[in-house]
């Protein structure tokens, strides 16, 4: 069953289309990276999933409801996202007391989450003289209050030194172990690409693409880089055989859609010499970048 | 609901802002106590009569109203000020309820702040009044009422701070009309403009006159509870309507 369902999701700003017609879902037990470059509409997305954001049409649902006419939130959804914040004054401890309380959790999760995300020894201290990465903990420490049988995590590595993402992905390691569904957004794959099943990839507020992870790390493996002193010839020879063949610099190649042995046959079948070659395994940034037209946006 | 109220009553006891205004409140309270019964019955100044417990528990109302809008407001507008808006709704997406409970809590907390101020004043007036030569008739019904007109008119200033606070939904701006507004004078000058002096009775401040100085002018305090609640829920409940629908980005 499906956990979480975006169906035919909109939203504009003004002029701005920030989500278009996104449709997409999220099988209870799922661990989903929720990918795009920046400005892809990923936060508006789980904002209007969230019930922050109100749809221009479409909807979004967590176990078949709308997150609003969810009975218990807090139980059922938890969520960490960029731009929820902290009151600068209060301590960690006194934010998620406050947090209990509203959602009427016992106060004992409140040491027991503080434990889970190792921000015991800070409990007291006010959250305005925390780091980054400590307030990623805090908001990972909110979301969890719950014992929330889905989490949708927003960027949840933003802010973590090399350290706090190991213990990030042991986290939703552990959250996925139990059998929860997380759904976590990233604008970098390699970040989520050792703990999701599948991802969903967005651009532009579209879909780009919805697949298990495996078939993306297959779909990665196919580029053959040949060094050739007679390039056009070798083109010729393997465009005829089906392959897509792109000049990369003089007498470079690059060829997709065909194994290295069979361009290796093409090129013995047609008398054309080989300086070099090699199968590479583009990695999956590139797969990404090439999905979500590639600029790489450092903004 | 009552979890809901309880919640807000943390957000506010567990940031340093509002203890501080809670602290000078009660400051401010002991330090008019003080110049009053000091000034009294001095050249130019009236003397202390029968009635002056009555009086001295309605001095302090400027400050403690103040102070009750002052909470009121960031205990609204704080919310999209530090970004908590994002985890309350989180919680509770209802928000419609959110600010009920808001509306509550500021209530009670105007409360509370109004009986801490008395308990100010009786400390400092009890022992001083008869060393001036005045009785202090304790069973007065009329302390009472002064006590309660006090009270009621302290804490629907936080309601009145809780709706400007969701009006604005920025703090500054929420701040600045709500001290021009009930606290700057604009009052006396709309009433003096018009050349209605019988106008200013219907406005908050003069609301807040009949509650915490009962006279000729003023209206009945039933009256003045009354008008005052209706500009506090009136801006509540058009201030929550933006709070409800706007978009959390």
């Amino acid at each position: 069953m499906a956990a979480i369902t975006v169906h035919g999701l909109t939203k504009r700003f003004g002029d701005v289309l920030a989500v278009d017609r996104l449709s997409f879902q999220v099988d209870e037990g799922t661990v989903a990276g929720f990918l795009g470059p920046n400005g892809a509409g990923k936060t508006t997305t789980l904002r209007m999933l969230l019930g922050l954001v109100a749809p221009t049409s479409g909807t979004a649902t967590v176990a078949g409801r709308r997150y609003r006419d969810l009975p218990d939130p807090a139980r059922r959804v938890g969520a960490v996202l960029e731009a929820s914040g902290f009151h600068p004054g209060r301590s960690a401890r006194d934010h998620l007391r406050i947090q209990a309380t509203a959602a009427g959790l016992p106060q004992a999760r409140v040491d027991q989450v503080l434990e889970q995300t190792g921000l015991a020894a800070a409990a007291r201290r006010r959250v305005g003289g925390f780091s980054l990465g400590m307030r990623q903990r805090l908001g990972l420490a909110a979301a969890l209050l719950g014992d929330p049988e889905v989490l949708i995590l927003d960027e949840p590595a933003n802010g973590l030194d090399p350290e706090g993402v190991h213990w990030l992905r042991g986290l939703v390691r552990g959250l996925a172990a139990d059998g929860r569904t997380v759904l976590v957004s990233s604008h970098l794959l390699a970040e989520v690409a050792q703990t999701v099943d599948q991802v969903v990839i967005i651009d532009k507020g579209r879909l780009v693409t919805q697949a298990a992870m495996a078939e993306l790390t297959a779909g990665a493996d196919r580029t053959v880089r040949v060094r050739t002193p007679q390039p056009e010839a070798l083109r010729d020879l393997l465009v005829a055989r089906g392959a897509t063949v792109s000049v990369d610099g003089p007498g470079q190649l690059s060829v997709g859609g065909v194994t290295a042995e069979q361009v290796g046959q093409a090129a013995a079948a047609g008398g054309v010499v080989l300086h070099e070659m090699r199968f590479e395994r583009s990695n999956l940034e590139d797969v990404f970048l090439e999905l979500t037209g590639g600029k790489g946006d450092p903004s | 609901m009552t979890s809901l109220v309880h919640a807000e009553l943390l957000k506010l006891w567990t940031t340093r802002t509002a203890r501080i205004v809670l602290v000078l409140a009660a400051a401010g309270t002991a330090a008019l106590t003080v110049v009053v019964l000091t000034l009294a019955g001095r050249p130019g100044q009236p003397a202390l009569g029968d009635d002056a417990l009555r009086q001295l528990v309605g001095v302090p109302n400027g400050p403690l109203t103040v102070a009750a809008l002052i909470l009121g407001i960031l205990g609204m507008a704080g919310e999209f000020r530090h970004g908590t808006a994002t985890p309350t709704f989180l919680v509770t997406p209802v928000r419609g309820r959110v600010v009920a409970a808001k509306l509550a809590a500021s209530a009670l907390a105007g409360l509370a702040v109004a009986l801490v101020a008395t308990a100010v004043v009786l400390a400092i007036a009890l022992p001083w009044l008869p060393a001036k030569g005045v009785q202090v008739p304790l069973a007065d019904p009329g302390l009472a009422a002064r006590v309660g007109g006090l009270a009621a008119a302290v804490g629907l200033s936080g309601v009145l701070g809780t709706g400007l606070g969701a009006l604005f939904r920025n703090q500054f701006a929420a701040l600045v009309a709500g001290l021009l507004l009930w606290q700057g004078g604009i009052e006396d000058l709309v009433v003096g403009t018009l050349g209605r002096p019988g106008l200013g009775r219907w406005l908050p401040q003069g609301a807040t006159a009949a509650l915490t100085a009962p006279g000729d002018t003023t209206l009945a305090m039933w009256a003045g509870a009354l008008v005052l609640a209706a500009y506090g829920l009136t801006l509540a409940v058009t201030g929550g309507r933006l709070v409800v629908s706007r978009d959390l980005t």
